[in-house]
């Protein structure tokens, strides 16, 4: 009999916190949902002091790499064998991404290992430039630049 | 009675041989050896028919090495008639074994050998060149152990970044040297490689080959003009090799009043626990000794 009053008494106090705890989630959730539906249109303008052509450092065995390669939170955004030449901008299609902290990661092997090189990264809201920063590299050096910035509703910022 | 344990037990140790038999890898050279070994790992064995301080020039076989090649899986020399009467290329086909040629792919830059133009054989003094090197070996290996191609091809990444970087940083040391200076004076025609990538002129008293089967030695005449062009030159050091009797150097050093920059590895790397025992370590030497004694 005790152990059944018990087992009662512990259901009704189970009852009343999930009862509490679905109230409070349905005030919040509409407002949770609007702050992930926001979203700005994103592209990047990258200038690298090197041109993109066949490296004579790559081990050309199975699958081909990609001499140059932007990453933007974990996915290949854009990848190119050759076609990239120094000191000439290009500018990435736009991507969608809400609010909050991304990251685009450059990689890169430049063949010309005598000079230092560099990449500028610069992040367009909706066509506007709202975060730049230019990596360097010593000769001979892989360049790999994780360009990390925050979007917000007013903007972006470079986050370093 | 029969010994099931002992058959149990031979049965267990068969197994496991089998599993981890690993290929066997000859080479001619020690910087084969050394890009070889970088790739291998735990995966392969190596061996190098040539030891430290051995030159391939004039290095005649020997039983041992007879059975070296017989016993490989994979058989790779450097070429370009670097094996002096390609002993390893003989090794090979005694053995009837197929031979990889770590310099195919690489355009050889012309030297001349007693008024004949042919091939240097002296490749692996670049960088790049030695990028050649790494994919020919790594190829070599993935053919003939499909089963660890991963390894091997992770580890020739690594190689090649490491030859990358070290590119670029010879290129970072030399540019101390003024271009008028970078004139290098060794024993015998081995750098021609380094000096045509990294803007040197390069001469030495003797031709392409250390040994007499080429018709090295240095003559009278191809002395007085070692001497003659170091003096027009204004060098400030020479160098000797360590594969070769430095005494000539010294001569030549003496009669033209100039001092010794120290010895370079050239045909050979360095013995064990030596900074010259790595490929790297080796070019790495020789451009600090070559900076310092012509900055």
């Amino acid at each position: 009999m005790r152990f059944i009053l018990t087992a009662a008494v512990w259901a009704v106090i189970l009852a009343l916190v999930s009862f509490v705890f679905s109230i409070r989630g349905m005030e919040s959730g509409p407002i949770d949902k609007e702050v992930k539906e926001k979203h700005a249109e994103v592209s990047f303008e990258i200038t690298a002091t090197f041109s993109v052509e066949d490296d004579p450092f790559a081990l050309n065995i199975g699958d081909k790499k990609s001499a140059f390669e932007l990453v933007l939170d974990g996915q290949t955004v854009f990848s190119a064998e050759k076609g990239i030449n120094d000191r000439v901008s290009f500018t990435t299609e736009s991507f969608e991404l809400s609010t909050g902290k991304h990251e685009l990661f450059v990689k890169a092997n430049p063949s010309d290992t005598r000079i230092s090189q560099a990449v500028r990264v610069q992040v367009l809201l909706s066509g506007n430039p709202i975060s730049s920063e230019t990596y360097w590299f010593n000769p001979g050096q892989a360049v790999n630049a994780a360009h990390v910035f925050e979007v917000t509703e007013k903007g972006s910022q470079n986050e370093h | 009675m029969f010994n099931y344990k002992a058959l149990i037990l031979t049965c267990l140790l068969m197994t496991v041989s089998v599993c981890s038999a690993e290929i066997t890898v000859a080479v001619s050279t020690t910087q084969i050896y050394n890009l070889t070994y970088n790739i291998a790992g735990d995966d392969a064995k190596v061996l190098s028919i040539l030891a430290p301080g051995q030159d391939p020039h004039t290095y005649q076989p020997v039983t041992k090495d007879i059975e070296t090649v017989q016993n490989a899986d994979v058989i790779i020399e450097n070429g370009l008639h670097l094996e002096g009467k390609n002993w390893m290329k003989t090794l090979a086909e005694d053995a009837g074994k197929p031979l990889i040629t770590a310099t195919d792919g690489i355009i050889p830059l012309i030297m001349d050998k007693d008024g004949t133009k042919v091939n240097d054989p002296h490749a692996w003094f670049t960088p790049r060149n030695a990028a050649v090197y790494v994919n020919n070996i790594a190829k070599a290996l993935v053919k003939h152990d499909p089963d660890n191609r991963a390894s091997y091809i992770s580890r020739a990444k690594l190689l090649l970044a490491s030859l990358k970087s070290l590119d670029g940083w010879i290129r970072s040391e030399v540019s101390v040297i003024p271009p008028e200076k970078r004139v290098l004076v060794t024993n015998h025609d081995a750098f021609q490689y380094f000096a045509t990538e990294y803007g040197f002129i390069n001469t030495a008293p003797i031709g392409c080959s250390t040994g007499s089967e080429v018709g090295g030695g240095v003559t009278p005449q191809r002395r007085e003009m070692v001497v003659n062009s170091i003096r027009e030159m204004n060098v400030r050091s020479i160098f000797f090799e360590t594969t070769i009797n430095p005494k000539l150097i010294r001569e030549i050093a003496k009669d033209a009043g100039i001092s010794i920059g120290g010895s370079l590895y050239s045909d050979s790397m360095g013995d064990s626990g030596t900074p010259g025992e790595t490929y790297i370590g080796m070019m790495r030497e020789n451009v600090i000794k070559i900076v310092r004694g012509l900055k």
